[in-house]
């Protein structure tokens, strides 16, 4: 595989960065957020042709339009094709539009919650640190420890509060419409069935595994399989994969070793089930491809084969192939989003990068 | 010099002129210093308040350096010129000459990128009527365009010397590129074809190229002229086309070329001195200009607006062979020749600052250099970067032979200052880390200083400096930042989340304290705080013999609350010989093990029940006299300390664990003596 990298310095530390949905073939548009910034932003972009031949960057990103916003971006994930739920270390959720147009797109705040996350004692806000979003259900999680559940149409009524976890939470994900998965700085992963009456919420709760057990690690990023959303992977802390079977959550399916640094965020192809993505804190960005096991010759052990090779344990290795997209780039890639035939990812280096990829 | 003096700033401040006071500076997190009025104190000095106290505010000054870097534009310059000055040290001074060229030209194209968006701004200024912005892009505009002139003349004369050391071919790129008027002139003249010569351009263009010693682009106007095929055109073309040209891969030796160049100035001298030209004046100052006539050039000195613009060209035709080292005399003597011819008396005083950096590079000055571009105000990214890419190639020697050691010096002290002041803007952290950690132990030091400093908000950012002190063993940091979020918790009475940033901090005493916290919680008010971390901590509880009581304490009353007795009693047993149970504890846990004690089937073996005995009378018993004694000492104490016990009558309860005891143990020994059937 022929892959070019395209980098854009953009003067801003990208937390988050998805590609808006719709577009099936040619994807331009997408969405940024930023934090650590003296000033944040979510920033809408457009990838268009370089007109300087000269140059070796195929594409230039053009910002169309930006919202800015009190605290870092720490979700940012698409409920409808041109809705968008933002969250934010203030606390708060947001929901933006995004109007597209043939030369100028913009940018428009619809609505805003109140704080969804908050500290009991002092009653200061506490950051919100991730979303998952299940059609027009949006779950929230925050350093409070709580899992809300806001409406997508309506993001005043918080539809479900749960208080998840007394440990600050990290990561959240939604399995199926009724379970929530959430992850705290522990390495604990709990179920919630967020909707069961409200004093019998089940709770399963399993824990990362790590190669040293007296070191801390806490779970970076939390995915699920696209089409087989029983798999659970969860990138940690010490750069290592745990994957589950959640229909026996009671020991980790597999556990692959990867990254040498926390990973940021882990991912699907968004319409390419065998191709997963990681990137991780030390600046790198990696490819794990299933190899097709579409052979005659492998017929006899069908039953083995035909296991999703995640849950493969340690033959899980030499089922998927792992190359390297990025590496050495030594700032952490903070994000990424994957579709059509490019990836794009933003980098604490304050540049987007965008991988063309060509089969 | 008149340079060196020290910049006056004026703060108001009434107070710090009153009476005898003064002002007070001390520099605090970074490069800032907050300034406040003082009063000299002795000895003598009366304590007593002066009849200015309370008459005026009294303020804090917080003076810090102006930062450009807050711009975008210049923030991604920031950026982008990171990953260049890490891929330049990741060569460790190993580096090919072609690759520090490479690298040189990727800093200057990050300049002139930036320029160009720096141009763009300024019009999007002036579009909006914001004269404010105009004004501070102009500025950045002169800044760095001085920068990129200089950076390129310093890449001549010290990163791509040509083996022979003659500078003048570059020297004439470089004024090329920094006053492109005339080659701009000549691209248009080309396109027009035939027509050229009817332009106004058309004679001073040439006029231009041949000063810029751009003798090729000439001749190609020069046969756009109607009049080509004519006597005159030819000769000049002529003369031009036999021009000797020094390169130095050209093979000739340089005696060989200066004879040919002194046979072909005679012969062009004499073609001149024949008035051969006199037909056409433009030809003949042409030619004129080629032959270094003086008085020719005298008037084209006039109309040059800085000293060093026609200089290279001059060289060209004069000394076209000429040596670096012989540079620095040669532009000194054309200096004082433009500043005669331009009325200037001095020309020290008349020269700008750039002016003078071009002349100090050109002498080979490098001290004056640094110090020169030191002043530029683009907060010091500039020297940094020029310094470290010269001290990278080994070109910094040159300050003097018995210095080596100095430019090492020279260069960590702008490294360390340059990355400070990143470090200090905390959304820039990231960057100046890189440039501490390439200066030595010094950088080091102050990064784990400023690592430690910076702000953050969330949890994540903490998570995130704490991985890179992780990943460079600055152990202090990552603790310090644990037990300053544990504390946070604490306060937010987020007991879970305290625990676990306790134990992320590695620091015993610390989870000890937190540990105590909850098991005394426990043993108050009968209600475990925060179960779900407890129950998770697994082996990392072994950090503090506190914490691996509290985690087994914790599992007895897990397996007491789902009725699970035998393994319950069996921990039980476990905990009260584990000689970890802390004093203030011994109550709750003996009374924990009443019930077990009086269960109807016994869980609790004869050994075990003498155990609990033993311990009922060793730790509790002792622990309540001792207690006792203290509060007939201290009567006023609050009784608290008996009531800790959950249970008033405390003699009843020791009682009772007594009789429990013996009631367990005649069953236990009746039970174990028994012969099963």
């Amino acid at each position: 595989m022929d892959t070019s990298v395209n980098t854009f310095f953009v003067s801003e530390k990208i937390s988050k960065i998805r590609w808006l949905p719709g577009d099936l073939q040619a994807n331009e548009r997408f969405l940024t957020g930023t934090w650590d910034m003296p000033a944040n932003f979510v920033r809408l972009w457009r990838l268009q042709q370089n007109q300087y031949a000269d140059d070796y960057n195929e594409f230039v990103p053009r910002c169309s339009d930006k919202q800015d916003f009190n605290g870092d971006i720490t979700g940012l994930e698409f409920v409808d094709t041109d809705l968008a739920a933002v969250s934010c270390a203030d606390g708060r959720l947001t929901i933006l539009q995004v109007n597209r147009a043939v030369d100028e797109d913009s940018l428009e705040e619809k609505a805003q919650s109140e704080i969804l996350h908050k500290f009991n004692a002092s009653g200061d806000s506490a950051p919100c640190t991730g979303i998952s979003v299940y059609e027009r259900d949006i779950a929230t999680v925050g350093e409070d420890g709580y899992l809300n559940v806001v409406d997508a149409n309506d993001v005043h009524k918080v539809r479900r509060s749960i208080e998840a976890d007394s440990i600050a939470l990290t990561a959240v994900k939604y399995v199926n419409p009724h379970e929530v998965l959430t992850a705290n700085r522990m390495g604990v992963i709990r179920m919630f069935d967020i909707r069961a009456a409200v004093d019998e919420t089940a709770v399963t709760a399993f824990m990362t595994s790590c190669e040293e057990e007296k070191r801390s690690n806490y779970v970076s990023a939390l995915t699920s399989h696209p089409t087989q959303p029983h798999i659970v992977l969860a990138g940690s802390e010490e750069g290592s994969i745990t994957v589950w079977d959640l229909r026996q959550p009671g020991f980790p399916a597999s556990y692959l070793s990867a990254h040498n640094s926390a990973i940021t965020e882990i991912g699907f192809h968004h319409r390419e089930p065998s191709k997963l993505y990681t990137a991780s804190e030390g600046g790198e960005l990696w490819l794990w491809m299933q190899q097709s096991t579409m052979n005659i010759t492998t017929m006899e052990n069908k039953t083995s084969e035909n296991v999703n090779p995640w849950l493969n344990g340690e033959r899980a290795k030499n089922r998927i192939n792992v190359t390297c997209l990025i590496s050495n780039l030594r700032k952490s890639i903070n994000t990424f989003d994957a579709s059509g035939s490019k990836i794009i990812c933003g980098s604490d280096s304050e540049a987007i990068y965008v991988i063309d990829s060509v089969y | 010099m008149q340079e060196d003096q020290p910049i006056l700033f004026a703060v108001v401040d009434p107070l710090s002129c009153r009476y005898a006071n003064t002002l007070s500076g001390q520099f605090v997190s970074g490069n800032k210093v907050a300034l406040s009025a003082y009063r000299p104190i002795t000895s003598t000095t009366v304590d007593a308040p002066t009849e200015f106290a309370g008459k005026d505010d009294v303020l804090i000054h917080m003076l810090q350096q102006e930062f450009i870097f807050d711009d975008p534009i210049l923030r991604s310059l920031v950026a982008e010129a990171n990953s260049t000055f890490v891929a330049l040290q990741e060569l460790k001074k190993r580096g090919s000459k072609t690759e520090y060229i490479k690298i040189s030209r990727t800093y200057r194209s990050i300049v002139r990128a930036c320029l160009e968006k720096l141009q763009e701004a300024t019009v999007n200024a002036e579009e909006r009527d914001d004269v404010d912005a105009q004004a501070k892009y102009q500025q950045y505009i002169s800044i760095f365009y001085s920068i990129e002139c200089v950076w390129h003349l310093s890449e001549i004369l010290f990163l791509d010397p040509t083996p022979s050391n003659a500078v003048v071919p570059q020297l004439l790129d470089w004024i090329r590129f920094h006053f492109p008027a005339a080659e701009r002139m000549a691209t248009d003249l080309l396109l027009l074809g035939r027509e050229a010569s009817d332009s106004d351009d058309y004679w001073p263009a040439l006029k231009g190229l041949i000063i810029q010693g751009q003798v090729d682009v000439a001749r190609a106007l020069l046969h756009l002229h109607p009049q080509v095929e004519t006597a005159h055109f030819k000769l000049t073309d002529q003369i031009l086309k036999s021009m000797p040209t020094y390169t130095h891969h050209g093979g000739t030796s340089i005696q060989k070329f200066r004879s040919q160049w002194q046979y072909w100035l005679t012969d062009t001298e004499r073609k001149v001195s024949a008035n051969i030209l006199a037909i056409e004046p433009n030809l003949e100052e042409l030619i004129q200009l080629v032959t270094g006539d003086t008085q020719i050039w005298n008037t084209q000195i006039q109309e040059s607006e800085y000293w060093y613009e026609f200089f290279p060209g001059y060289l060209f035709f004069t000394n076209p062979a000429c040596k670096h080292f012989e540079l620095g005399n040669a532009a000194n003597t054309w200096l004082s020749r433009w500043a005669r011819l331009k009325g200037h008396t001095s020309n020290e005083l008349q020269m700008k600052h750039l002016d003078r950096v071009i002349l100090n590079l050109m002498e080979n000055d490098m001290h004056q250099v640094i110090h020169a571009i030191q002043l530029m105000a683009d907060n010091q990214w500039f020297v940094t970067h020029l310094t470290d890419l010269l001290y990278n190639c080994g070109q910094l020697q040159i300050v003097g032979e018995n210095q080596v050691n100095e430019c090492i010096k020279l260069r960590d002290s702008l490294l360390y200052d340059f990355g400070s002041s990143l470090m200090s803007r905390n959304a820039l952290w990231q960057l100046g880390m890189d440039y501490l950690d390439h200066c030595g132990q010094e950088g080091q030091a102050a990064l784990a200083l400023l690592l430690a400093k910076i702000p953050f908000r969330t949890e994540k950012q903490a998570l995130k400096i704490i991985a890179i002190a992780q990943k460079k063993r600055f152990f202090e940091v990552e603790q310090e930042i644990c037990k300053i979020q544990s504390k946070k918790s604490l306060n937010e009475q987020r007991y879970g989340n305290a625990l676990e940033w306790a134990i992320r901090s590695r620091d015993t005493l610390y989870v000890t304290s937190i540990a105590d916290f909850l098991l005394n919680h426990y043993s108050k008010t009968g209600d475990m705080l925060c179960p779900d971390a407890i129950a998770n901590i697994g082996a990392k509880m072994f950090i503090s013999p506190r914490l691996v009581f509290l985690v087994k304490y914790f599992d007895f009353y897990q397996f007491y609350r789902k009725r699970d007795f035998l393994p319950a009693a069996e921990l039980l047993v476990n905990l009260l010989e584990s000689k970890i149970t802390p004093e203030y504890f011994w109550p709750s846990l003996l009374i924990d093990s009443i019930p077990l004690l009086e269960s109807k089937d016994p869980k609790i073996l004869s050994k075990e029940t003498c155990a609990i005995l033993h311990h009922l009378e060793t730790e509790l018993v002792p622990l309540i006299d001792k207690k006792k004694k203290r509060l007939e000492k201290y009567p006023d104490e609050p009784i608290g300390i008996l009531k800790d016990y959950r249970i008033e009558n405390i003699e009843e309860i020791i009682n009772l664990l007594r009789l429990a005891c013996a009631r367990n143990l005649s069953r236990a020994i009746i039970i174990e003596n028994t012969v099963m059937g």
